[in-house]
């Protein structure tokens, strides 16, 4: 019987377990994606993109694919050789690929360009940015900005913030620096920036350059006064030039392009020169550069971005590329859903055509895809509407200088659009507008998080915030003064700026920067969310955004050298939460984001127009979770005792102690539950821990059923028995004849009997089911109800 | 067979182009004319003789009034000559069919003499009443082309959308246009009866930055008043006329007696009423403040008002303006056309003094020149008084018109004094 009672209870837990497994859906293998990537792909370049590529795919793959299919990485090595490039080109069309990422320079996406043109494929790169490699063409597509746009933006940037008057240029006569420089003479001609002097060169023939730098040097000692260089070149004439110049009496201020930003820059510098990779910024300190991506202004998703890649232990100096390239392969593949989701094509040039058009389709910031650099949406030849970050580098780094141009997303708040141009306020940049940004770096530190309610979702946050940003003409605009704190619990009391102020710094050696610090002490609303009760996890949150200046004019960045590691502070934590019991802090996070509006805000001449707003927003979250083990010692103890004695029912035979357990399990159980319903007041929807009392209820009812049941089956049994003992007293009594009396008494006999045996087994199989049943439907519910804790682990295997 | 008109307009034409023509004298009334030097010799030519040489006839010769007509049909029919089933054209398209408000049809001319060279077959015009419906006739392919000056325009406010359009941005063309916008000075008024004070005024208007920013379009900044491809214009490499130079400005004005715009009354600007207007008016108000310092009131008026109050302009008087706005179009390209709008025979003397007779007396010599190069030279030089010497007038853009053409139309191109040379295009198909 125990052996019995115990197979058919492995029988029935295995036979759960195996179907929670497989409520997966089967991945239909048969069926893949293909992508390919053009590149370098043995050089540093090259590698950088196919991390970027391959981070992203394994992301879409782990969840599933692309419209339920797998996308697999198609490798082609050009080697950055135009030659190379046409020919890996007509591979890649020969393949099965539906969209190509790359090429990598702008000379060999010009070379490949005309290939997919002719036979149709669509191609993104994330590091090209001659103009011509999209105008061109209606196949080719750019994740980063182009090369008129940046040296535009490069050229105000030296004029109009870093203030000089005058300008050398150094270019590289191929696609790349040709553009770079003939754009930056031409806006710094329209600004009042003189170029004194060019010098070009041919960087495939091995003397060019050095002839040409010797040339500049020569021309340079002479100058009594520097002007800005400004560095049209790819990254190793750009070292060359560097270090080069070091021969100088004095240091000549430097720009560069995006090509000062790659991977190949920073790890190549630090190979050959001892001294930049042993103090960094000997070299380099005090070099602008336009960079595509620079993760302090770029947002959650960007440092979500930076986790993930520093996880998986890719070199820091690389991941500017790879997160162009991330981009690149994510639009390239929600064009590819797109296509997938509308429905079967005839064929492969048809599903490429299709992917084509789906990449046209995203052409406004409303329908832009969340990329980690930016919002990604294409303009009319096909380059993706950026900002261009302009960044110096300190000690080997790129910092975000105090002010960017952002370009401007609504003309609403300028209403007078020459004054403000005449004014240097915005730029003119290839017929778009951009606006002068301040850039303002906030940092928090927190002294202590206490009174968490939840049943109101309030707690009171301590903390010290700081802003530090450039003393200038715009100082009163940019601090606390005007800032709005999003989720205050009183929406109405204004923090005034005095009575919170507690540190005012002026910075001697940054250039005019001033720290401001404030201390605040004072109650936030959250929004708790109590599905996992108790074991739920929650966020507490904190905001403030701009009142009056957008994204345009004002950008949050966070203070990261200024504050605690937010890893230190939650290991420091360790297993409490500040002053609050019963919580433990796994994680905080600091990120700007904006905040966007999508409205007209009822103005007619702006109806037919895109309107976006958007505030600069900065955020921290707090995620704690809730102490679940103390939680259930403490308050459901006594539930699970009842449970406990819920079981003992199956294996007594007092009908007395049967019921009276079963009914205790429904009163103590709903005293439990009317507690939490007290202490979450206002939810309408079912808690984890509900689902518990529920089945404590069910499990209740069903025993009293059973008990009742078997109770009345032993009262049939023991009626039965005693009609059996009338029958015996008669057989007795009566001569012991072959009548038919006899007969028929001896039938009841019989009769009895086995209706005696029927009823003892069905109660011993009601017995049976309920120690069987009962613990299996307690293991089964506690393994539904927790399966979202540990599904996601068990798919990583 | 040559028509001789009395229409007034088509008189005046023809005495620019020193046709001789012997008027009889109508005791003050409108003059009529009794004969002209314009004769048909045979069945192809015509003869036209003139008072004295004219450098420019040429061109002029291409216009409207220069055309021979059939003079049996205009007899014949009278008003009616126009209409379909009698109108006799020798150009290269035939009138095939008018259907009066709605559309125009043509048919290749099949006795055109190059008709040989004649591609396109067929044209239609399309009448209709708002920009807005022609774009979306044209992006529903109902329509080839759509856009210029002269046929429906491209609606202002769609602009933007068809320049970001991938498609659309493509087939959007400019054509320049023999038409200048100006703005001018009462040089008879304080304080812009300064030479100085006018000069500074003009250097401190940045063009090039006026039509990006606040007019948005693609007309072209005019250094000069009269478009550098007309016969006797000022070569723009010589760089005549006042260029954009604030530093110059503020010395300028400083010189007048107002450093750094002390002390300087504010100026009324006029303009007549259009949102065009408006914004080029503000936007003007707003670059002198800018740069010197110096308040400008803007005011408007309708067209009716504005034309009474600028034309017999009254220099002195309360009302009117120390600058204004004013604009032309020309038919055919010579500098003569454009500054005899300036000519004090011309009723409008809005130059001053003895600077006046120097220019009236230049113009003169211009229109009379014999020789063609004697002629563009002082034409050149009355130019040069105009804006650079006196700078009576600030000229502000060429304008430039935009069009849609759809691609399969080949060898497309503008005229800038209006008109279609179809016979030069093809389809691609």
């Amino acid at each position: 019987m125990k052996a019995k009672f115990w197979l058919f209870f492995l029988v029935a837990l295995s036979v759960v377990i195996f179907l929670t497994f497989t409520a997966r859906k089967h991945l239909d293998d048969d069926a893949l994606i293909y992508l390919a990537v053009a590149g370098p792909l043995k050089e540093s370049n090259g590698e950088a993109m196919r991390q970027g590529i391959e981070l992203y795919l394994d992301q879409v793959n782990r969840q599933g694919g692309i419209a339920g299919k797998k996308v697999k990485l198609l490798k082609f090595d050009d080697e950055n050789n135009k030659a190379k490039a046409e020919e890996q080109a007509k591979k890649i069309v020969d393949s099965k690929a539906v969209a190509v990422i790359g090429h990598y320079t702008s000379g060999a996406s010009l070379a490949a360009g005309p290939i997919y043109q002719q036979q149709g494929l669509a191609a993104i790169t994330g590091s090209a940015t001659a103009n011509e490699v999209t105008e061109n063409s209606d196949w080719y597509f750019r994740v980063i900005f182009n090369n008129s746009d940046q040296s535009a933006v490069l050229a105000n940037y030296a004029r109009k913030i870093l203030g000089h008057k005058k300008a050398y240029i150094l270019f590289d006569e191929d696609a790349y620096g040709k553009t770079l420089a003939s754009t930056f003479a031409q806006t710094a001609k329209r600004i009042g920036l003189s170029i004194e002097h060019q010098w070009g060169f041919n960087s495939d023939e091995s003397t060019s350059f050095d002839n040409n730098f010797a040339k500049m040097l020569d021309t340079l000692k002479d100058e009594e006064e520097y002007g800005i260089l400004f560095l049209a070149t790819h990254s190793s004439e750009a070292i060359k030039t560097i270090t080069g110049l070091r021969r100088l009496e004095r240091k000549i201020p430097m720009m560069g392009a995006d090509a000062l930003a790659s991977s190949h820059f920073m790890q190549a510098f630090k190979k050959k020169y001892p001294q930049e990779k042993h103090f960094p910024g000997y070299y380099t300190d005090g070099i602008y550069i336009a960079s595509p991506f620079l993760i302090d202004i770029a947002g959650k998703r960007a440092q979500d971005f930076k986790y993930e890649f520093l996880k998986n232990n890719y070199p820091e100096e690389s991941i500017v590329t790879s997160a162009m390239y991330y981009d690149a392969t994510k639009v390239a593949l929600e064009a590819v859903r797109k296509t997938l989701e509308a429905g079967k094509t005839a064929s492969l040039k048809e599903t490429r055509e299709r992917v084509k058009d789906n990449l046209w389709q995203l052409s406004s910031a409303v329908n832009a895809v969340e990329g980690v650099t930016g919002d990604l949406y294409f303009d009319r030849n096909g380059d993706a509407i950026k900002s261009i970050p302009i960044a110096v580098y300190k000690k080997g780094k790129p910092i975000v200088t105090m002010e960017q141009y952002q370009p401007v997303t609504s003309l609403r708040n300028t209403d007078n659009l020459l004054q403000d141009v005449l004014d240097n306020k915005i730029i003119q940049v290839n017929g778009k507008f951009m606006h002068k940004a301040h850039v303002v770096y906030v940092g928090i530190d927190f002294n202590d998080i206490s009174e968490l309610d939840t049943a109101d979702s309030t707690y009171t946050a301590d903390f010290y915030l700081w802003f530090r940003f450039k003393d200038d003409e715009t100082t009163e605009t940019k601090g606390f003064d005007l800032i709005n704190f999003v989720n205050i619990f009183d929406p109405d009391k204004d923090l005034d700026p005095e009575e919170h102020f507690f540190d005012e710094r002026k910075s001697s050696t940054d250039g005019g920067v001033i720290t401001k610090t404030y201390r605040i002490k004072t109650l936030f609303k959250g929004d708790f969310d109590f599905h996992d009760y108790p074991l739920d996890k929650q966020v507490l949150p904190l905001q403030f955004q701009h009142k009056k200046l957008t994204q345009d004019q004002l950008i949050y960045v966070v203070d990261v050298l200024g504050m605690k590691d937010p890893v230190d502070l939650v290991r420091a934590e360790g297993n409490k939460f500040f002053s609050i019991g019963g919580w433990k802090m796994n994680e905080i996070s600091f990120f700007q984001n904006s905040q966007k509006v999508d409205s007209t805000l009822g103005i007619p001449e702006l109806f037919d127009s895109q309107q976006r707003i958007e505030y600069s927003r900065f955020n921290v979250n707090i995620d704690i979770a809730r102490q679940a083990l103390n939680f259930i010692i403490k308050n459901l103890l006594a539930t699970i005792f009842i449970i406990v004695l819920g079981y003992v029912v199956y294996f007594t035979t007092d009908y007395g102690l049967r019921m009276s357990l079963n009914i205790n399990m429904i009163l103590a159980t709903s005293l439990f539950h009317l507690q939490l319903a007290s202490v979450l007041v206002a939810i309408d929807y079912n808690v984890l821990i509900e689902y518990v009392f529920y089945m404590v209820y069910m499990l209740a009812v069903l025993g009293i059923i059973a008990t009742l049941y078997i109770h009345k089956k032993e009262k049939d049994i023991s009626e039965a028995q005693g009609s059996l003992e009338k029958i015996k007293a008669a057989k007795k009594t009566e001569s012991a004849g072959e009548g038919e009396e006899a007969k028929a008494l001896d039938k009841e006999n019989n009769q009895l009997q086995e209706s005696i045996s029927n009823d003892q087994l069905l109660i011993k199989r009601i017995v049976l089911t309920g120690q069987v049943g009962y613990p299996l439907v307690i293991i089964v519910t506690i393994i539904v109800i927790t399966q979202s804790k540990w599904l996601p682990y068990l798919q990583k295997i | 067979m040559i028509w001789v008109t009395t229409n007034e307009a088509k008189t005046q034409f023809l005495k620019s182009g020193n046709i001789r023509v012997a008027m009889a004298d109508n005791q003050g009334q409108s003059e009529k004319i009794i004969s002209l030097g314009v004769r048909a010799i045979d069945d192809y030519t015509v003869q036209f003789t003139l008072e004295h040489a004219k450098a420019s006839f040429p061109a002029l010769v291409s216009t409207e009034a220069y055309r021979p007509l059939p003079r049996h049909i205009i007899e014949q029919y009278g008003d009616e000559w126009t209409l379909p089933q009698n109108i006799q054209t020798n150009g290269s398209y035939r009138l095939a069919e008018w259907d009066k408000g709605n559309r125009i049809v043509l048919t290749k001319n099949p006795d055109y003499y190059e008709a040989d060279k004649v591609n396109i077959r067929k044209v239609e015009y399309h009448i209709v009443p708002e920009n807005s419906i022609g774009l979306t006739m044209y992006e529903n392919e109902a329509l080839d082309i759509i856009g210029g000056a002269v046929y429906l325009r491209l609606p202002q406010t769609e602009i933007p959308r068809i320049q970001t359009d991938p498609k659309l941005y493509k087939q959007m063309h400019t054509g320049e246009q023999a038409c200048t916008e100006w703005y001018e000075f009462n040089t008879q008024k304080s304080p812009t009866d300064n030479v100085l004070v006018r000069k500074a005024i003009a250097a401190a208007i940045d063009k090039q930055l006026l039509i990006e920013i606040v007019i948005k379009g693609s007309q072209i900044p005019a250094m000069s008043l009269i478009h550098p491809k007309s016969f006797g214009a000022i070569n723009p490499n010589e760089k005549v006329g006042i260029q954009f130079n604030p530093e110059q400005a503020k010395e300028w004005l400083k010189e007048a007696g107002y450093p750094d715009g002390q002390g300087f009354p504010k100026l009324v600007l006029l303009h007549n009423t259009s949102e065009a207007h408006r914004k080029i008016a503000n936007g003007i108000k707003t670059l002198l403040k800018h740069y010197l310092n110096i308040e400008i009131e803007v005011r408007e008026l309708n067209w009716t008002r504005y034309n009474a109050t600028i034309k017999p302009l009254q220099p002195m008087s309360q009302n009117s303006p120390h600058i204004f706005r004013y604009s032309g179009c020309v038919k055919y390209s010579d500098a003569i056309n454009w500054l005899g709008l300036f000519h004090s025979s011309a009723g409008l003397n809005w130059l001053s003094g003895k600077n006046s007779e120097l220019f009236d007396k230049t113009v003169d010599k211009a229109i009379f020149a014999a020789a063609q190069v004697k002629s563009e030279e002082l034409s050149r030089r009355a130019e040069q008084i105009l804006i650079e010497e006196e700078v009576a007038i600030i000229p502000l853009y060429f304008r430039n018109a935009r069009f849609l053409v759809k691609p399969r139309v080949k060898g497309w191109y503008n005229k800038a004094f209006g008109g279609q040379h179809i016979r030069n295009w093809s389809l691609e198909n």
